[in-house]
Parts: structure tokens; sequence; C-alpha cells
């Protein structure tokens, strides 16, 4: 058995448009141990859900391609497995949770066939009632009445649609839960009651979650540890303490904190980081995030390596080569 | 099945009633905007003043506008649609045999053509930015472009004159002769449904790339549905539901074509009874002739509805 | 995994080609058809070789000559020329009927939505009533009730194509009608013209624009159709509808005047709904990028570094 569950190397993922090629992942590492929750942090673009969709080999068919790494999910080369491997790990060991409960159910299925469709698909030998059963017990255990399987996705609300979806995903008390951005079409009292439930069944359970999303307030919350990412590339990596309690992060990371709104200082302004994240059509040799960081200077047009700024805590920039050198 | 959908249906029934009114009332202003006595338009400038009055009284067309609405709209109730000058006789019983007729030819080759359409149009769409999805795509292209008067002659022509598979027209009512009746009809249906193939074809296919890329389909592949099932279940139920919702016009469209494909193969059905008034100004007739065409898609819009509502859960 | 990777790539090569050869270039050929036949049915006394009405008795239904490329028709007269001046009853039917309909159809779209309650009601109960009359049917029988002629015809095939306007324009003025732009401007003091003329009328415009370019297809078939049955241009003039019409009797001796007239309509027709086609997707936000492209990825295979498509 492998130490760990999902471990990624070197991954790129293209998308092929009529326009242009995007460059939506470029060479990103990741690991994942049995059981622990990582964030996936980074603005729309940052290419966080086409590493979700590599992973369980959903990218979409025909325009999105990888293009190099590997992946390994519990033990199993995902980009060398036959689709029906593929199949049976999809719900079982490896489950999504999608971003928008509106049109991540099928609204022509009642949402009990809804959960009980993956049940059947991974537990054939089980009889029907069985699973029924099962079914009941998912959707209690997401608060929802069972008494209310019959019906459709259009007869709930958002927030219940979401605890729909991760009853479906959690139906087979998979290792890996992909959680894309699972609050934010949510309102923000529900989105808190959605991170308390999947926190609350990920501990249960013993599942393993990457969690996908721009909120550095909700990584803090659920998060052991955490990625950024920025233009397709993971700038920063450590736990979650390394980078919300050190005064060494990448500038882009230094950025997002600002980007957010402190109850307890006096400002007139929240500070934004300016300019538009860079062109993903083009490949850029050097640091990706220099054209909108103030600290750029020539070097950061080289190619960055990650470096250690200290245990377990590394990121992709050059500006704290030279601190380090002094101390 | 559920009371809402009950009402739905309820609604839509008294909605096709009023269709149907505002039709007759239309159909009728639209007649008494032809200029002259009908009668004397029939009969031509040869005949006397004296026969002009009796057929003018004999019809009824000396008594007010209103009344003779009135007295068309109650015969209509009582299964009479009054005289027709041309035929010389009830208008009901000309033209409800010939709708039979009509319809016998019509409604194959609408199964026909909805069937295989929306079978391609699925197969083009699975297979997209393929040869076979282009082919399809091609044919369904020149299909709707196609006038079915000209595909009927090209019919006639290769395998009528030509191979001699079929005869070029005419035809023989299926109680005399069901094999040659058949015969008779293989290529007015073929024709038709070919029309309508090729329309199904482009809306299956559009509405099955709509549902390929929403976000329910990539969840069920995320549990890992197989291919099949997820083109099954997840997709082509929704893809329907469009595809259904058009099927009620669709359907009228080609009954109004009719007067086309049985002028060409000389089919005594509604839309050659229709054309016959037309050329004898016989008005009523061809006003009654439209008036079972809506009562016919307003029929067939309804069946629609209560299929969407069996489809939709969102309808209930 | 190998078998996998050769069916996306062979798809992905098929689909260039799919692209190149039906994709932009067959708008761009179907456009440049467009203009040639509108140019030639323009200039028709100039393009045509023979005047397209005079008979010929001596030359009565001669087939494809060096003379007459596609024949005589039963009076002599040559088809090649009647097809070319055809075109100008086509596309003088399918350009005014066009015309007459979306005015007509979405003033009353506009109103319909715009003042809404009773009128709305009418004018919808209205238009759903001539929806339920197919729509080669209620321009037959307008046109019966009419007469020949082609002012009547075009009439005819425009009031058939109204409903559909009229609808399509009152949905967009109900979806537009709450959008904030809309109140920003009542909010600003203008009067309801104004603002339905400023405001709401420019947004139904693009859903009304692809209607219109592929109704002209719908528009010049519909011609065809009535003048097939005899209930269109009345003759001598030059029809291709009743051009096929009258090659019918002449089917199995001489069948290209009918063939002939009815592979116009199909080039016309098939290019306009092309265009239309065209229009509508590239309009469409929605179906932007929803194809790969092809050429570079094959290009990238080629080399090895397509591993895992």
């Amino acid at each position: 058995m492998h130490e760990k569950l999902l471990e990624i190397k070197d991954l790129s993922v293209e998308y092929e448009t009529e326009i242009s090629t995007v460059y939506a992942v470029n060479g990103l590492d990741l690991e994942v141990g049995y059981g622990e929750t990582l964030g996936l942090v980074g603005e729309t673009g940052a290419g966080k859900t086409s590493t979700a969709l590599s992973v369980i080999r959903l990218l979409p068919e025909g325009i999105g391609f990888v293009t190099g790494g590997s992946i390994t999910l519990d033990g199993v080369d995902m980009l060398a497995a036959s689709e029906e491997k593929l199949r049976s790990m999809r719900g079982a060991t490896a489950s999504m949770i999608f971003q928008d409960p509106m049109s991540a159910l099928n609204p022509v299925m009642t949402v009990g066939a809804q959960i009980l469709e993956v049940l059947k698909i991974h537990h054939p030998e089980q009889s029907k009632k069985d699973l029924e059963a099962r079914v009941d017990e998912m959707m209690e255990l997401v608060g929802i009445p069972a008494n209310r399987k019959e019906e459709y996705p259009h007869q709930f609300s958002g927030g219940m649609k979401q605890r729909i979806v991760i009853a479906i995903a959690l139906a087979c008390e998979p290792k890996l839960i992909l959680a894309d951005e699972p609050t934010t079409a949510l309102d923000v009292t529900i989105q808190a009651q959605m991170l308390g439930l999947i926190n609350d069944l990920q501990k249960r359970l013993g599942t393993a979650m990457i969690l996908i999303t721009h909120d550095l307030g909700v990584v803090a919350q659920t998060c052991e540890k955490v990625i950024v990412m920025y233009a397709g590339e993971a700038i920063e990596y450590g736990s979650a303490e390394d980078i919300f309690e050190t005064d060494m992060r990448h500038p882009y990371t230094e950025g997002l904190f600002n980007a957010i709104p402190k109850l307890n200082e006096e400002s007139a302004r929240l500070e934004a980081i300016d300019g538009m994240m860079a062109n993903p059509t083009v490949k850029i040799q050097g640091c990706r995030f220099a054209d909108r960081c103030k600290h750029a200077t020539e070097r950061c047009r080289q190619k960055q390596e990650m470096r250690e700024v200290s245990k377990g805590h590394i990121i992709r920039c050059c500006l704290y080569d030279r601190q380090q050198a002094n101390v | 099945m559920s009371s809402n959908l009950l009402k739905m249906i309820g609604k839509r029934i008294v909605q096709s009633c009023i269709t149907i009114v505002i039709v007759t009332l239309f159909v009728f202003t639209l007649i008494q905007m032809v200029p002259g006595n009908p009668v004397a338009n029939y009969l031509g400038a040869t005949a006397s003043a004296e026969q002009i009055e009796y057929y003018t009284h004999l019809y009824g067309y000396d008594r007010p506008v209103a009344v003779q609405y009135i007295s068309w709209i109650t015969g209509l109730f009582r299964g009479t649609m009054g005289q027709s000058i041309s035929y010389q006789s009830e208008i009901a019983d000309i033209l409800l045999p010939r709708l039979l007729v009509t319809l016998s030819m019509v409604v194959p080759a609408f199964i026909i053509g909805v069937l295989l359409g929306v079978f391609l149009g699925i197969l083009a769409a699975q297979k997209r930015g393929s040869w076979v999805d282009s082919l399809i795509s091609f044919f369904s292209n020149i299909g709707v472009s196609i006038p079915m008067f000209w595909l009927g002659m090209m019919g006639m022509l290769v395998l009528g004159l030509k191979l001699h598979i079929l005869p070029t027209s005419g035809y023989v009512p299926i109680e005399r002769d069901p094999g040659d009746w058949l015969k008779h009809m293989i290529m007015p249906i073929i024709v038709m449904s070919l029309g309508v193939m090729a329309s199904f074809m482009r809306l299956a296919r559009s509405s099955m790339l709509e549902v390929i890329r929403q976000d329910y389909v990539t969840t069920a592949k995320a549990k890992g549905v197989d291919k099949k099932s997820v083109t099954i279940k997840h997709q082509l139920r929704n893809a329907l539901i469009p595809i259904v919702t058009v099927m009620g016009s669709r359907l009228g469209t080609m009954v109004g074509s009719t007067v086309l494909i049985e002028s060409l193969f000389v089919i005594p059905g509604l839309g050659s009874v229709m054309m016959n008034g037309i050329s004898n100004r016989d008005f009523m007739l061809v006003a009654n002739g439209v008036l079972i065409i809506s009562i016919f898609v307003a029929v067939c819009n309804l069946v629609v509805d209560i299929l969407y509502g069996i489809i939709d859960p969102r309808t209930r | 995994m190998e078998k996998n990777k050769k069916s996306v790539l062979s798809r992905l090569r098929s689909s260039r080609i799919f692209r190149v050869m039906f994709g932009r270039k067959l708008i761009v050929v179907c456009s440049v058809m467009l203009v040639v036949m509108f140019l030639l049915a323009i200039f028709a006394p100039l393009a045509a070789p023979y005047d397209p009405n005079k008979d010929d008795l001596y030359n009565v239904l001669k087939g494809s000559t060096a003379e007459h490329l596609l024949g005589t028709d039963s009076n002599g007269r040559d088809v090649l020329s009647r097809i070319i001046y055809g075109g100008r009853i086509s596309f003088t039917v399918g350009v005014v009927a066009v015309v007459i309909s979306s005015v007509i159809g979405m003033a009353l779209g506009l109103i319909s939505g715009v003042i809404g309650g009773a009128v709305d009601t009418v004018i919808m109960r209205v238009m759903d009533a001539m929806m339920a009359v197919p729509m080669l049917i209620l321009a037959l029988f307008l046109g019966a009730i009419l007469g020949q002629g082609l002012g009547n015809v075009c009439l005819a095939i425009g009031i058939s194509m109204v409903p559909g306007y009229a609808r399509i324009t009152r949905g967009q003025v109900l979806t537009v009608r709450n959008a904030d732009y809309v109140t920003a401007g009542k909010l600003c003091g203008g009067s309801w013209v104004r603002n339905t003329i400023v405001h709401v009328f420019p947004n139904c415009l693009s859903a009304n624009i692809v209607t219109m370019t592929s109704s002209l297809g719908g528009a010049i078939l519909a011609e065809a159709n009535l003048s097939f049955l005899g209930m269109g241009i009345s003759p001598p003039t030059a029809s291709w509808g009743a051009m096929v019409s009258g090659g019918y009797k002449y089917l199995s001796t001489q069948p290209i005047i009918a063939i002939a007239p009815g592979v116009a309509i199909i080039i016309v027709v098939l290019c306009f709904n092309m265009v239309g086609d065209a229009l509508r997707d590239a309009l469409d936000p929605k179906l932007r990028g929803t194809l790969g492209k092809g050429r570079k990825r094959e290009k990238q295979s080629r080399k090895g570094r397509d591993r895992y498509a």
C-alpha cells in the first residue's frame, strides 16, 4: 500500500479551443495523505478545477487534455487505467462535489434515484432493499428527511440540493472527495453549515479531501495543508499554520490576504491586486505573477523553482532568497 | 397523475378552445373580404341573374353576415359545416373521409421521420466532429432546404419512371386492395418523412449537444455511470424535452404540406380537396378545411403538452 | 489506453477536416454563392442568354445543347434564362415577405410585451390562432383570397410568418423589460416610448436578425410551394416553383426542365439556412469554443506529446 492516497507529479493540462490553446495547469505537484484535507486556493482560472477533473479523468472530452505528468490515486496510475477501471473508481474511490448544486443534479430524476444510482453501480451485490435503506441513511446523514427522496431537484432549495450532491459523493464512502468550491454558489449562512457538514462527515468517515476554493477563510477553518495556485502553477505549499502565521509568503498570497476585510483594523479600502491574471494561452518562462508583483526584479524573468522558506513551507519566489542569505 | 397535471390539462383545453374560436372568426372574416357574391364567383360570368339569386338564397348567402357566422358555428356542433357550392353537398361529408386518407399518410410518415431523425441526431451529437456527424449534418441541412414537391418528383422519376419499382402516382382505397394501397402510399410517405427526419435530426443534435455539456452529466460520470447509461438515463431524457415540444406544430406543418404531396401524387385527401376548393373559389369549403387542420393541430399540441408534463417533472 | 488514444486522435483528425471543409469555408462558399445568385438576378438582362418569355416553337423541349445549356421548355423558352430571371421573383419575395413579417411581427411583439394586460392577451391569442394553421395553408388561404400577383404573394407569405416574430420579440421584451438598464432608463425620466425605442427594442433585434436570415430561405421555399400549386406569380413570369410544376408533364422525356429549377431553389435555401445557422452560433456566446481545435493538437500529438489525451 502506498503511503499517499493521491500523488500528482508534474501535471500539465491543456484546453484546445477553436481560437487558441489554453495552458490550464503547468507542472503541478501535489500529494494528499489518507484522511488528509488539502486546500487548493486560487482565483478563477488558476487551474484548480482542471486539476480536480484530471484526477478522475473527466476533463471535457475532446477539449481538455492531460499533456504530461502522472497521477496516482490509491496506487492506481490514473493516466494508464482502462476506462472500466476508471469507472469503478469514480464515485467509489474518489468522488466529486460540484460548484453549482443548481445544475449538478439531473432535473428529470428523483433525488432518491440519483443517490441510489451510485450505490447500485458500486454495490451490485447488495439487495435493492439494502440499497434503499442506505439511501435513506445518507439522506438523514446530510440532514434531509428520507421521505423526500421521491421528490425532484427543482423542489429543493440550493442548500438542500448541495446536501443531496454531498450525499451522492459520500454514499460509497470514497477515500477522496474532490470538493470544487462547494459553497460558492450558496448563501453565506448556508456556506458555514455546508462546510461544517462536509468536515463533520469527512472526519467521521475518515475520508481525505481536496477542497477547492478562492476563500482563504474557508481554508483556515477546514484544511491541514494548503496549496496556492496561480496561472496553472503551485506557487506556495505548506501547512495551514505555515501560510497563515508567517511573514514570508509568496507576494501573490500576500495580496490575497490583503484583499480580506479585517474587522480589527480601520481601513477605508481593501487592497486589490493590480492587473489581470497572466494570459493562459501564452507559455511564460519566468514567474507568472511578475507583471503584477510590486517586488518584481530582473531575476523574476528566469524560471523560478520552489524553495523552502521554513520547514515544510515552500514557495515559488526569489523574494526571500536574499534575506535568508543575510541571516 | 397528479392534480397539478390535470389542472394544467384543463387549462390547456380551455386555451385550445379559445384558439379554435379565434380561428373560426379569422377565416370567416377573410372569406367576407373576397369581393363579390360567392355564388356568382363560382358560377362565373355566364350565369343568369335568376340562377345567381336562386343559389344565393339556397345556400343562405343573402342572410346578414353575423347570422351566417352563427349558423356556421352552431352547425359545427351538430356535425355539419354548411353546403359546398362546387360539390353541391354537405362539406363535412366531403372533408372528413378525406381527412382519414390524409392522416393514413401523415401519421406513418411522421412516426418514421421522428424516430429516425431523433436517432440519427443523437448519433451525430455523440460522434460530434467525426465524419458521421458531418454526413448527418450535411444531409439534414439539405433535407430542410429541399422543396417537398421537387423531392416527390425526383422520387417519381427515379423509382417510378426509371426503375419501375413503384407507381408514379394515384391512389387505391385500402378496403379495395391493401397491397396496392401500400404500393401507392410508399413514395408519398417516404418523401414526407424525409423532410420531418431532416428537421428532427437538426433538433435532436443541437438539443443533445446542449445537454452533453450540462453539469449533471459530469455528475453522472463522476458517479462511475457507464457511457450507455449516461446517454440514455441522463442525456436522452433531458434532450427529449425540447424535441417533444415542437412535435405538435411539426405534425401540423406536415398536414399542411399534404396540399403539395396530394396534388403531386394525385391522392384524394384533405389537401387536394382544399386545392380544388381554391381553384373553384369555393371558400367555405377551404375555410372548413383550414378549421379541421387547426383543430387537429390544437389536439396534437394538447397531447404534446401532456407528454411534456410526464417527461419534465418541473411542469407538474 | 492505446485504443482510446487512437480513437480520439482519428476523431480529432476528421474533426479538422470537418471544420475546414464544412465549417467556416462552407459559410464563405454559401455567402459567395448567394451574392452570385443575387447579382445574376439583378443583372438578369445581361446575364441571361435569351429572353425568358420568348416562345420559340421550332425549338420545343430540346434537351441540353450548346445553345441551350439546360434545354428548352414546352414553349421553347430557354430554361437557363428562365432560372436566372426566376431568381428575381425568389429574392424579391424572400426579402419583401421577411420585411413585412418582421416589421409587423416586431411591432406586435413590442406592443404586446411593453403594454401587457388585455392588449397582450388579445394579440397573443390571435397569434396562437394563426400558428394553429400551418404556414403553407395560411399563405395559400390568404393568397387565394388576395388573388395572384407578386405583391399579394409577398403579403400572403409575409402575414403567415408574422406570429413567429411577434412571439420572439415579446419573449425578448419580457426578459429585457425588467433588466436593470431599462429600469435605469425609466428612473432617468424617459417616457416609455423613448424607453422602448432606446433600451428595449435594440435588445430584441439580435434574436430577430437570426430569424430573419433563416426565414429568407423559408419565404423563398413558400413562394416555390405556392407557385408550384399555381397560386403564386401569374404566368408567363418565370418562377422556380412554377417551372418545376411546368416540367412535371415532361418528367419522363425531358426531366431537366423540372430538375434544374429545383436545384436552384435548394442552393439558395440551403445557403440562407447555413448562413443563418452560422449567424446564430456566432451570436450565441454559449456555443463559443464548444469544439476543440483539432489542427494544432494533431501536430503536437504527432510529436508524441499527447500521451494521455
